[in-house]
């Protein structure tokens, strides 16, 4: 416990927490409403946001969010056609990148902040950030708060949903950008080439073990928190990169749930 | 009698293609309505047009005196014909019925005591008790049924749309249904409106057909509608109605 002496871990544990939390409980819609691949997209965009922040004279992490929202927008009101289509997401995904890298070329201030972006960094997470990181989350967390029931139910049957009268455009718009600004806020951390680890894996492994709502996503928090903890912790014993145990320990966690819903059955 | 929906020179379609062609008909508080016609010929598409989703290409309908909307969606139960249930659907039967439960309500999702003892009621009464713990991606075909129509008597509608409630049931099941219907319907006054490819299972429960085919339609008893003469104007070829006992069966005229 010597490692708590040092503020630096402090402030990544603060931060790991913060954001197990936040990518736990909306990874248990995305994967509900397979959303999976538009969460991996939003988190390439908000790389060509960061990269092409610097051309406009804004902070990377505002050209992100702004980048990540509009795009949330777009995919939110083109409907679920659009964001669950694998090929439409894979080929806007590739072009984020290619702007991010021209963007990278054209303004080279920012290159250690993309990398960053690209890979997150824990061990430099600022009392500031800290401070804008929780209060980012706890707006996403009450927005969701809010849509929440509507969103279970839009996200298990879209056709009945539609039927009661509810707006499914509505609905997937709003979750779109809570997803957005989520996704900017995880890949400070983790970076956006891991955001789909705590987006997508621990609710992944949840679901495999539970059976209704609430449970599925007090075990999705155990799950990330878990991973993230024991992510910092095993990347100070060995010196290995933090993303590297994370998304490690994301995979362990969902092969034991598979072989959870095996045993279960 | 009361009317509970309408239809003045409705036409319904998509984009550049005519599903139905000036449907007439009123439809009262309480009557039994059995939807027929073959694949395609717009049976889900004035269901959906009855919930509002879908607007009329021209004339129009009510729903309750209305037109359909948010506030008239609220008060049908509508069974949609049952699709698979992916893989990716892990949360049990209950689990699910409780999701059902209010779903346009903001904020988190809640179940008030109330809400759960009538989804109780509502499991034995399809008789689901037996498999509404196991996760619904291993249910089978009419176990997904019956948690379909169990959803679509939640909140106690006076309107009852069920889309193809037959598919996947064994014949003990749709024979129980169809009690099941009649015994609610004896207890309160509820219209229903089911689409379905036969209308023998339900000779003893439907009040009217409402015919489908060729874009064109005809109400009436199952003795008005079931003539040659008419299904043959309706289907625009020659058609024959068998009748053997109390059932009746249709079949193209190929031999003269």
């Amino acid at each position: 416990m010597v490692l708590l002496h040092y503020e630096f871990v402090r402030h990544a544990l603060y931060a790991g927490t913060i954001v197990a939390l936040l990518a736990g409980i909306i990874g248990y819609f995305v994967v509900l409403r397979r959303a999976g691949f538009a969460g991996h997209a939003l988190g390439h965009i908000s790389f060509a946001g960061a990269a092409g922040a610097g051309l406009i004279g804004l902070q990377p992490f505002l050209g992100q969010l702004l980048l990540t929202v509009l795009s949330a927008l777009g995919m939110g009101l083109l409907g679920e056609r659009m964001y669950k289509s694998d090929l439409a997401i894979g080929i806007v995904l590739a072009f984020a990148l290619g702007c991010g890298v021209l963007f990278l070329h054209l303004y080279t201030a920012y290159a250690a902040t993309a990398m960053t972006v690209l890979f997150g960094n824990l061990l430099a997470v600022s009392s500031e950030t800290l401070c804008s990181m929780l209060l980012y989350s706890l707006l996403a967390l009450l927005a969701l708060a809010f849509i929440a029931r509507p969103l279970l139910f839009c996200s298990l049957e879209p056709e009945l949903a539609q039927a009661k009268g509810i707006s499914l455009r509505f609905i997937s718009t709003v979750f779109m950008i809570i997803l957005a600004i989520s996704v900017t806020e995880v890949s400070q951390v983790v970076g956006v080439l891991l955001v789909f680890t705590l987006l997508v894996a621990p609710a992944a492994a949840a679901l495999n073990c539970t059976r209704t709502v609430y449970s599925g996503l007090i075990v999705t928090v155990l799950f990330a928190f878990t991973i993230v903890w024991f992510g910092i912790f095993l990347a100070f014993i060995t010196d290995w990169p933090i993303p590297f145990w994370i998304s490690c320990l994301s995979l362990l966690s969902y092969l034991g749930s598979l072989l959870g819903k095996r045993l279960m059955q | 009698m009361t009317t509970h929906i309408e239809f003045n020179d409705l036409s319904l379609g998509y984009r550049n293609h005519t599903v139905l062609h000036n449907c007439n008909a009123q439809i009262a508080h309480g009557e039994f309505i059995t939807i027929l016609g073959e694949n395609a010929s717009g049976k889900t598409t004035l269901l959906r047009a009855i919930l509002g989703t879908l607007p009329p290409t021209s004339g129009s309908i009510t729903v309750f005196k209305r037109t359909p909307s948010r506030t008239t969606a609220r008060h049908i139960g509508y069974m949609p014909q049952a699709q698979p249930w992916l893989d990716t659907h892990y949360l049990h039967g209950e689990a699910w019925l409780h999701a059902n439960v209010c779903s346009f309500r903001w904020g988190l999702p809640r179940i008030t005591q109330q809400a759960q003892d009538e989804c109780e009621h509502l499991i034995h009464l399809v008789q689901a008790q037996d498999f509404i713990r196991k996760p619904l991606y291993t249910l089978s075909g009419g176990q997904r049924q019956r948690l379909l129509l169990a959803q679509a008597l939640l909140g106690n509608p006076n309107l009852l749309l069920l889309d193809e409630p037959f598919m996947h049931l064994d014949p003990g099941f749709q024979t129980y249904m169809i009690t099941l219907l009649h015994t609610i319907r004896k207890a309160k006054p509820l219209t229903v409106l089911l689409s379905s490819h036969d209308i023998n299972p339900l000779l003893k429960i439907t009040d009217r057909v409402l015919y489908l085919a060729s874009g064109e339609t005809s109400i009436g008893s199952v003795a008005s509608v079931f003539t040659s003469e008419n299904l043959s104007k309706l289907y625009k070829t020659a058609m024959m109605v068998i009748r053997h006992g109390d059932y009746v069966f249709i079949t193209p005229r190929i031999i003269q």
